[in-house]
């Protein structure tokens, strides 16, 4: 195959050079050639043959007239005339360019010489008078004679020589044609070669062509078949090319289109400004905005002038005249209808939901007003005089309505993460508090079906900060399912450190029981929205199946992970991930008011008490309870009227509802804290059914001491009075109210032990006291009998202490009401206490052989 | 053939009605020797049907020169006398080649086309001197053979007559 594309410059060079001596060479023998035709065509031999054979007519006819003119008169002029005739000729021969070459033969240069001697010799008688002329004409006649031959040797020498001179000429024609021939033939040669290398050359480039041809056949049905408009311009913005889909979809004919302005043809007219702009930047620039950049959604014109959205991509090409831009277009009217659809589709199911969860939490809300009110009146019941049936049918009332406003609650927490109203706050964490606290409200619970919940705190090295409120909330819900959950046995309260960080630590808490366990198929659905599991085991539990998304849901706003593992018929593990900051700061915030402390209402001081609250019910019921403890109220049905009775009297307390009509709770507080009357400092108490971290803060700012969730329980306010008593009410505050009397070992007391201490020494430890205990019980009651009272006191105290170390509350109690009597020397009643201690012991006694079993599991 | 002769004659006696009509002007009877006689179809005559020239009629005629060399003289010469164009229509010669006929008897028929402007001269001075038959005078059809190259051929060098005596115009 010949180069075509890139011949070497030595090629070229060389063809040059050939074609050059080529050239050469034919014009050199082509201009030979041409001379020696031109001589050929010019040659005169006839001419000299002509002449050379006249001669010896024209010397004959001389010798005739001499010969004639004897006889005739006048006859002379014509001798004369044959001799002027004959001279011409010989004169012609001697001296005419043509005969030069015949000269040069000696033997003919002599003949000429011959007659031309003749010529000299008569022509001064030719010219002479008519006599002399007459008298020399035989001589004349005789000397022609001799001539006769040297004419004829003449001619026949000129025929001889030009013969071959004729011959030499012709073979060196003949020759010179020979030559021409071959450079002839060697061009015809190389014209054939080029020819051959032309055809060959216009074979391939025919081929190219068909290629070409079959390429851009194939091209543009590859184009005409696209679905997507094809559109070329170029850089002028007038239109180069377009596909039959660009026909379809703008509505124009090819033949209209190509050849028109674009922008006029396709851009809708606002948009022509833009797209001007953008045109002239690239010529100017070169930058490029829309081409080459992929996909791009702009609006574009139909032919009917609608405009209609498209999916546009540019790609641009340099052409022999410039730039061209080669458009696809998708006409995305359908995608984008579609789109819309779904998008207001999307935007009615999420309005739905959401008016959905607002529905429930507006629900939630409503319901638990009058639940508030239920649940006091239950409280205020019990304070009155019961028969045991009526106090087991109030007990009952009073926990269905307890799990009503918790599942009350989940719900309205669920609602409020939904719509995101979830605000998390930080504050240095106390796990340990946090974890007791939590057993502590769990253990009533646990302990009814003979459960045990064991706390295991490791604490981080630096203090971390998290919103407590939450993580208590978490772990409420944990620990309350695992109690559920678990028939018998114990469930395990933990918080570990998994890793510390120079500025956060990761925590894992835990809660693990040995319950019912959770089977496989339902772990990967238990912490989705209401969902209950074991319709058997259902039955003795309750619930509303939200626990475990809400905690979910909160562990997930802190960033972190919960997991489940469980094994059925073993028990599960419930493991939250949390990575926590270093706490900065030294705000502290304490425990909400536990509930499950003592309902009964302890002895305080009498306080005059003033309620503002606008709902009845809740009036009616706060009213009952400290009415009942023996505080002196005061309503007032609004904002307005609190503080107007504020302004009028002194009152120790106030207790102030949030969110009433016309001037909330917040304004009253203001106005009260900022006016002049006897309440100016009275301590002020928030009533809220709900309490965010950044109200609360509101809420101190008003000049509010603290701040009551609803429903206020009696126990909680209780707890928070004898608070009031106890402190100045500007310092008012409220803390975890602990009371386990009725216990026979406080477990969070122990579960400190295990925390501080090894197990074997625990162990040891445990097994010390029991022996202490179980000696000093028989020790009392000998001393008792016999009434060896100072010795009884001794002895009393000192199993006091050791039942405080191990958080035999009740029988500490006991112990110290012994000692008091034996102080007072109420004997009687010492010796009638004694009888009782017995039994507490042998539960004390108990429970710690249980406790000690447990150890020895772990 | 008498039409044909009846016609000719009638042409002749317009020719004489009008005696200035074309270029030619009326031809003048020669005064001296008669060095050529144009015969043959030529509406000009003026011994018989011939129109015969002495040497001076040729010298009153427009005098051309070409300067030359020949195959039968030594270098370039001069030659001079009247155009072959000037005087065919000086005799108003309608034919379509001429027989030129020479002293020596020698004859030969030029083409009529030959008759152009700067083309060949019935040559009557050599070198500014009359020509003797010697010398291949007195006339002597010269063309410009060293002007162009379709002079100098053998058909040429035949038509150049010299010691022409006679022209016949042939139709």
């Amino acid at each position: 195959m010949i180069s075509l594309s890139r011949p070497g410059v030595l090629n070229r060079i060389l063809f040059a050079i050939a074609t050059l001596l080529i050239v050469v060479l034919v014009a050199s023998y082509g201009y030979r050639l041409f001379n020696a035709v031109t001589s050929l065509r010019s040659a005169p031999h006839d001419n000299v043959q002509w002449t050379l054979a006249q001669l010896e007519v024209d010397l004959l006819m001389l010798t005739n007239a001499t010969l004639t003119a004897d006889e005739k008169n006048g006859a002379l002029d014509q001798v004369r005339e044959r001799f002027d005739i004959l001279y011409s000729r010989i004169n012609t021969l001697s001296q005419g360019r043509v005969f030069a070459e015949l000269r040069n033969n000696e033997q003919v240069r002599l003949d000429i010489d011959a007659l031309d001697t003749f010529l000299q010799r008569y022509v001064g008688l030719v010219d002479g008078a008519d006599d002399p002329l007459a008298a020399a004409l035989p001589e004349i006649s005789s000397a022609l004679a001799g001539l006769r031959q040297t004419a004829r040797k003449l001619s026949l020498t000129g025929v001889s020589l030009y013969a071959q001179s004729s011959d030499e000429h012709r073979a060196k024609f003949e020759q010179l044609l020979l030559t021409a021939s071959l450079i002839a033939l060697a061009l015809i040669l190389l014209l054939v070669f080029t020819l051959a290398i032309l055809y060959r050359l216009f074979r391939v480039s025919k081929s190219r062509a068909e290629e070409i041809q079959h390429s851009s056949t194939r091209q543009l049905s590859t184009i005409n078949a696209s679905l997507d408009a094809i559109v070329v311009i170029n850089d002028a913005g007038t239109i180069i090319e377009m596909n039959k889909a660009a026909e379809t979809v703008f509505g124009f004919a090819r033949k209209t289109a190509v050849g028109a302005d674009m922008a006029s043809l396709l851009v809708p007219e606002h948009y022509l400004e833009a797209h001007h702009i953008g045109m002239s930047r690239f010529r100017d620039t070169g930058e490029k905005r829309v081409v080459d950049q992929g996909r791009v959604e702009l609006s574009a014109m139909r032919a009917d002038g609608t405009e209609f959205p498209v999916e546009l991509s540019i790609g641009s090409a340099l052409d022999k005249s410039g730039s061209i831009f080669i458009a696809y277009i998708r006409d995305i009217s359908q995608r984008i209808e579609g789109q819309n659809a779904l998008t207001k589709a999307r935007d009615e199911a999420l309005a739905a939901d959401r008016a959905k969860s607002d529905f429930i939490a507006v629900m939630s809300h409503e319901m638990r007003t009058p639940l508030n009110g239920l649940l006091g009146v239950l409280d205020l019941l019990k304070q009155t005089d019961l028969v045991e049936r009526q106090r087991q049918y109030l007990n009952v009332a009073t926990s269905s309505g307890e799990i009503l406003l918790r599942h009350v609650n989940d719900v309205l927490d669920i609602a409020r993460i939904e719509v995101g109203k979830i605000s998390l706050d930080s504050h240095i964490l106390d796990f340990g508090a946090l974890v007791a606290g939590v057993a502590d409200v769990n253990r009533p619970a646990a302990k009814a079906h003979g459960v045990r919940i064991i706390a295991k705190v490791k604490t981080p090295a630096h203090p971390l900060a998290g919103d407590n409120h939450r993580l208590r909330q978490i772990l409420l819900n944990l620990v309350g399912n695992a109690v559920k959950f678990t028939p018998q046995g114990k469930v395990t309260i933990g918080l570990d450190v998994l890793q510390e960080f120079p500025d956060s630590a990761t925590i894992e808490m835990h809660v693990s029981d040995t319950g019912i366990g959770i089977s496989h198929d339902d772990q990967s659905r238990i912490f989705d929205d209401f969902v209950t599991v074991d319709a058997s085991y259902n039955r003795r539990v309750t619930g509303t199946g939200l626990g475990l998304a809400v905690c979910k849901r909160l562990v997930e706003a802190m960033d972190g992970e919960i997991f489940l593992e469980s094994t059925p018929g073993q028990g599960s593990r419930f493991s939250v991930r949390l990575t926590l900051p270093h706490a900065t700061g030294t705000k502290n915030i304490q425990d909400g008011p536990a509930t499950g402390a003592n309902d009964t209402l302890a002895s305080v001081k009498k306080l005059n008490i003033l309620i503002v609250e606008d709902n009845e019910t809740n009036r009616f019921v706060i009213n009952e309870m400290l009415r009942s403890a023996g505080h002196r109220t005061s309503e007032a049905i609004d904002g307005h009227e609190g503080v107007a009775m504020a302004q009028e009297s002194h009152f120790d307390l106030i207790l102030m509802d949030i969110s009433m009509p016309g001037m909330d709770g917040m304004q009253a507080t203001k106005a009260i804290r900022s006016g002049n009357g006897p309440c100016r400092n009275t301590a002020i108490i928030g009533l809220t059914a709900h309490v965010l971290p950044e109200e609360q803060l509101q809420f101190a700012k008003t000049g509010m001491q603290h701040c009551l969730t609803k429903p206020i329980r009696m126990a909680t306010l209780n707890a928070l009075l004898m608070q009031l008593d106890d402190n100045d009410p500007s310092t008012l505050s409220t803390g975890v109210v602990k009371n386990h009397l009725e216990d026979p070992i406080d477990l969070d007391v122990l579960d400190e032990l295990i925390t501080t201490l090894s197990p074997d020494v625990l162990r040891a430890t445990l097994i010390r006291a029991l022996k202490e205990i179980d000696e000093g019980i028989i020790n009392v009651k000998i001393l008792a009998r016999q009434r060896a009272f100072d010795a009884l006191k001794l002895a009393v105290h000192k199993i006091a202490g050791t039942a405080a170390i191990l958080g035999a509350t009740h029988l500490n109690q006991q112990l110290a009401d012994i000692e008091n009597a034996c102080k007072t020397g109420r004997m009687d009643d010492a010796l009638a206490a004694i009888e009782g201690i017995a039994e507490s012991a042998d539960k004390v006694t108990k429970t710690l052989e249980e406790y000690i079993a447990t150890i020895d599991e772990d | 053939m008498s039409a044909f002769s009846h016609a000719r004659t009638i042409i002749v006696l317009c020719t004489m009605f009008l005696p200035f009509h074309g270029a030619a002007a009326e031809l003048a009877a020669p005064q001296g020797d008669v060095i050529l006689t144009v015969t043959g179809a030529i509406e000009q005559t003026n011994v018989g049907k011939t129109a015969a020239f002495d040497i001076e009629m040729l010298e009153a005629l427009p005098v051309e020169e070409i300067s030359t060399s020949t195959i039968w003289t030594d270098g370039t010469n001069q030659f001079s006398g009247v155009s072959l164009k000037t005087l065919l229509e000086h005799v108003g010669a309608r034919g379509n080649a001429l027989e030129a006929i020479a002293i020596n008897d020698y004859k030969v028929t030029i083409p009529i086309e030959d008759a152009v402007i700067d083309g060949p001269i019935i040559a009557h001075h050599l070198n500014s001197e009359k020509m003797s038959v010697r010398e291949r005078g007195p006339l002597w059809i010269i063309y410009p053979y060293d002007k162009h190259r379709k002079y100098r051929s053998e058909v040429i060098y035949s038509r150049s007559i010299w010691q022409l005596k006679s022209i016949h115009v042939l139709e």
